[in-house]
């Protein structure tokens, strides 16, 4: 027995000479080579660069018209090593112009953005929200006033549809700045109606807006390393790469209206009274969130409108944009949070229509996304954190993000409403982090930080209440979304734009493919120690996927380049499955063998033979009989017992130990089933009930067969085996995870055997009614 | 920007098994769509979706539910019986059974579920065939996939 296990590992030492498919071939012609200004351990290199603009910006809302009207000052520092002979600007409004190219560019499968915010027609071919593409009269879009230099000389520029190239007189010497200036104006757009990551909410009932504004001004383009200048158009997916520097903003508005912004508030005294400043002063060391403005305040002001203006002065340092949500009709509450000796003022802005879901868990939900991320990454840096309220958005800027949700009218909500809610503010707050700091190019890579967040953001709801946020909820999804149909899966590694099934390629599958990267591939030490790396590394710098991919492994010692390639890089899913059990035990003393070797099984034809046939031939004749029918062939011979002891003598002592252990050895042999590969993880069952979880590194695949076999010695017998007992590897097919083979109750079964329509009988008796009138309609026939 | 699981959430897509289970000469059907895309039928339709998938949820809406998806999920020359849902605060399935059931060279199987919320919802459909599986992906384009079982 022993030469047979012998044999089979001498087996595996054979290699085959093939084309390298292997999917340990390291990662080379897929990610970017190093170079001095992004290292090969991820890192920014020593000629690493980074250009910057600083804003000030003079805004003023007209609450009559729906407009916002701005001027404002850029000043382009450029940090590159080379002259820039020309600017570009990212003019996002001109995504709601009339000649729009995202309306052009979409297809009849693209449409549906509005989805859910109008009454379709069930069962019509073409959805009305379809058709209501055909019929656009929103002139959206930016209206350029003016471009002029320093010195107020007008500057040529061309638009080139989301994007404007400012023709500057030279080219800018590296080390250099220019200063130029921007008027312009545009219509807002209603969010409730065309969507969008900002715009305006009406309240017939009291004649009132919520205005959530952002990518409201021009803004620099990104210029880098990578891509030279980041001016792919904005066709409404794919987000936004920007670049960070300095704001000063001012902002006009009605003198009624509560305004929360990227920044600091500068001067409070002129727009707060001297109440709503002593509360904020009280919050920031309270218990419990403090309202600066209650209930019954807005409810208050959202009675009159004023005719009287009130500008608010905001300064906010080293963000990449900047936002701000403004309404008579807000309720404002606050609390500080100590970050690393610092205190944050987590606050929220939200009507009374969104009470009492928002008063409860708005500004709580905000603080604890600041503490869990603040530990998993770095401390938070800004000295705002803030959720404003509008409805059917989530949507993230610098220190301030836009969310929906709120209850019925008469105030009670479900607990799916509950957990969207909580699940939406921690998911924009967590983008405070990736990508407002950890800057990636949201543009090209949305898994950068869309995934990055979601995977950050399961974490903090786990930590929020683990059983409304708990794992199986994204894994069950993505395991059943990766084992279908694959000419619908793009790999994680595709453009924001060209990615089928958005929401599960860029946020739900990254955040699964880390989970198990955390969890089951480096463990939660390894894994946390070389994320906070990343961040940290990249906090306030502009990181790309082979630098996360570069420093995940640097910092941690574990060979990544078959994972990235299989979750990154291709659609495949994960099958590992036991194809065969094969058990052994070493050679045994023939005496205690004989007993096992005694066949005792019975053939049909055998018993009636033997009652059957009186005599045979040799029963009859003696003479017709030899030594071999004289011979038990199971009986122990005296060579047999002189081979076992020779066996024995020629065992050193330690072998000799070996043998007397009697263990079990199981010859398993696992698949991978073409798909990716992971580390096996397999539960032994033993037959006195014990249970034992063993744990083979990925690495086991490294020969690239599609299949191994493995020798586990064990002391006692194994009644079965099931292979990733605990769901961490996101095998799609679990029917052949188990040996003894096992049928697992389907979906269906489960449902089923749970007292399946014991509550819905009408439902059953009509649906069964129909169903046995139509089977005798069938057997008719 | 959150897209999952919220309202303009971009997860247009659901996945069914279609099992076939030859002893037996059934299917049996779980269709797995998000909740949140059911909340936004009902609400089209004008049904409050508070008590969706608890004790207190109106019969009606399993009767709305079970004709959209006798509109919108047909297997050729079949009618399946609905057997019931299971809503979860993400996921909703649906459980639907057809007995007597037996294979024929061609199955076409239409499943436009959600097409008229949004015309990106993608439909995977998984056919069972004892061991062997067949998948389809379904979209506006083409809701109907025929299964070849020669």
């Amino acid at each position: 027995m022993f030469k047979k296990i012998l044999a089979t590992l001498f087996c595996f030492s054979l290699v085959f000479a093939q084309a390298n498919v292997n999917k340990f071939k390291q990662l080379n012609e897929e990610i970017t080579t190093p170079n001095t200004y992004r290292t090969a351990a991820g890192y920014p290199g020593e000629d690493y660069w980074q250009v910057e603009a600083d804003y000030v910006m003079d805004l003023i809302l007209d609450d009559d018209k729906q407009r916002l009207y701005g001027e404002e000052t850029i000043t382009f520092h450029n940090n590159s090593p080379h002259p820039i002979p020309y600017l570009w600007v990212q003019l996002d409004q001109n995504v709601r112009a009339l000649d729009s190219d995202s309306y052009k560019v979409q297809t009849s499968g693209d449409f549906g953005a509005q989805r859910g915010r109008e009454k379709v027609q069930v069962g019509e071919s073409i959805p009305l929200s379809t058709l209501k593409n055909f019929y656009r009269d929103f002139d959206g879009g930016f209206k350029i006033e003016h471009v002029k230099d320093g010195l107020n000389r007008d500057i040529p520029y061309i638009i080139n549809k989301t994007m404007m190239r400012v023709d500057i007189p030279e080219p800018i010497r590296s080390g250099q700045s220019y200063k130029f200036k921007i008027k312009w104006w545009y219509n807002i757009n209603d969010h409730i109606r065309d969507g969008g990551r900002s715009g305006y909410e009406y309240f017939e009932e009291d004649d009132n807006y919520i205005y959530t504004i952002a990518q409201f001004f021009p803004r620099m383009c990104m210029y880098n390393d990578v891509y030279g200048w980041q001016n792919k158009q904005f066709l409404g997916r794919g987000e936004f790469t920007l670049i960070f520097g300095d704001y000063d903003v001012k902002i006009t508005v009605p003198a009624d209206h509560v305004l929360g912004a990227t920044g600091v508030l500068q001067n409070p005294q002129q727009v707060l009274s001297k109440e709503q400043i002593d509360r904020l002063e009280e919050a920031e060391t309270a218990d419990e969130p403090i309202k600066i403005v209650t209930n019954a305040e807005a409810l208050e002001n959202e009675k009159d409108q004023s005719k009287d203006e009130k500008t608010w002065h905001f300064k906010a340092e080293d963000v990449r944009d900047y936002a701000f949500a403004t309404s008579r009709k807000y309720i404002w509450d606050a609390i500080g949070v100590e970050v690393g000796g610092n205190t944050v003022m987590a606050m929220s802005y939200y009507p009374n229509e969104a009470e009492p879901l928002w008063g409860q868990y708005s500004t709580k939900a905000v603080a604890h996304t600041v503490e869990v991320y603040s530990k998993y990454t770095f401390d938070y840096p800004y000295p705002v954190a803030i959720s404003a309220h509008i409805n059917y958005m989530g949507m993230e800027y610098p220190m301030i993000c836009f969310n929906g949700y709120r209850p019925e009218e008469d105030g009670t909500y479900s607990e799916r409403t509950k957990r969207g809610l909580i699940g939406v503010i921690i998911h924009e707050v967590g983008h405070f982090w990736f990508p407002m700091i950890v800057n990636s190019d949201e543009r090209q890579w949305t898994w950068m930080d869309e995934g990055l967040n979601s995977f950050m953001d399961d974490i903090a709801g786990r930590e929020w209440d683990t059983e409304l946020f708990h794992p199986s909820r994204n894994t069950d999804y993505i395991i059943n979304y990766m084992k279908g149909d694959k000419s619908n899966i793009m790999p994680i590694m595709t453009n924001s734009e060209s990615i089928y099934q958005f929401g599960a390629n860029a946020y739900g599958k990254p955040t699964l493919a880390l989970n198990i990267l955390r969890d089951t591939i480096m463990g939660r030490e390894l894994f946390d120690y070389a994320f906070k790396e990343y961040s940290k590394t990249w906090m306030f710098k502009h990181p790309t996927p082979t630098d996360f991919f570069r420093i995940m492994e640097n910092a941690s010692a574990v060979d990544l380049d078959w994972f990235w390639r299989g979750w990154f890089f291709s659609n495949d899913h994960v099958d590992l499955s036991i194809e065969s059990v094969d058990w052994y035990q070493l050679e045994m003393d023939p005496d205690k063998k004989q007993s096992l070797d005694e066949d005792d099984t019975q053939y049909y034809s055998a018993m009636l033979d033997e009652e059957d046939i009186e005599a045979t031939v040799t029963d009859r004749d003696p003479n017709t009989r030899d030594f071999y029918d004289n011979y038990d062939k199971n009986q122990v011979t005296k060579r047999d017992k002189r081979e076992y002891r020779n066996f024995l003598d020629d065992l050193s002592d330690e072998e000799r130990a070996l043998v007397d252990k009697n263990d079990h050895f199981y010859s398993v042999k696992f698949s991978d089933n073409d798909g990716i590969i992971m580390p096996i993880i397999v539960q032994f069952e033993y037959e006195d009930g014990d249970k034992e979880v063993i744990k083979i590194p990925v690495e086991v695949w490294r020969f690239n067969r599609g299949e191994v076999t493995k020798i586990f010695k064990t002391e006692k017998p194994i009644k079965t085996m099931t292979l990733d007992p605990f769901i961490q590897t996101a095998d799609v097919d679990r029917s052949n995870n188990y040996w003894p083979e096992r049928v697992e109750p389907t979906r269906f079964e489960t449902f089923k055997s749970s007292g399946w329509g014991g509550s819905k009988n009408l439902m059953q008796r009509v649906r069964d009614d129909a169903a046995a009138d139509d089977d005798s309609e069938d057997d008719s026939e | 920007m959150l897209l999952s699981l919220i309202f303009a959430h971009q997860f247009f897509i659901s996945t069914t098994d279609v099992q076939f289970k030859s002893k037996e000469e059934r299917v049996e059907i779980t269709i797995q769509v998000f909740t949140h895309d059911v909340n936004l039928l009902l609400e089209n339709a004008n049904y409050n979706t508070l008590h969706l998938g608890t004790e207190k949820e109106s019969d009606e809406i399993d009767i709305f539910l079970v004709n959209y998806l006798s509109d919108n999920f047909i297997i050729q020359d079949y009618i399946w019986k609905y057997v019931g849902k299971e809503v979860g605060l993400d996921y909703t399935i649906f459980f639907l059974e057809i007995e007597k059931f037996s294979l024929s060279p061609k199955i076409a199987i239409l499943n436009s579920i959600f097409m008229d919320l949004s015309t990106k919802q993608v439909n995977i459909v998984n056919f069972y065939n004892d061991g062997n599986v067949q998948s389809a992906s379904m979209t506006i384009g083409e809701p109907v996939f025929s299964f070849s079982f020669q």
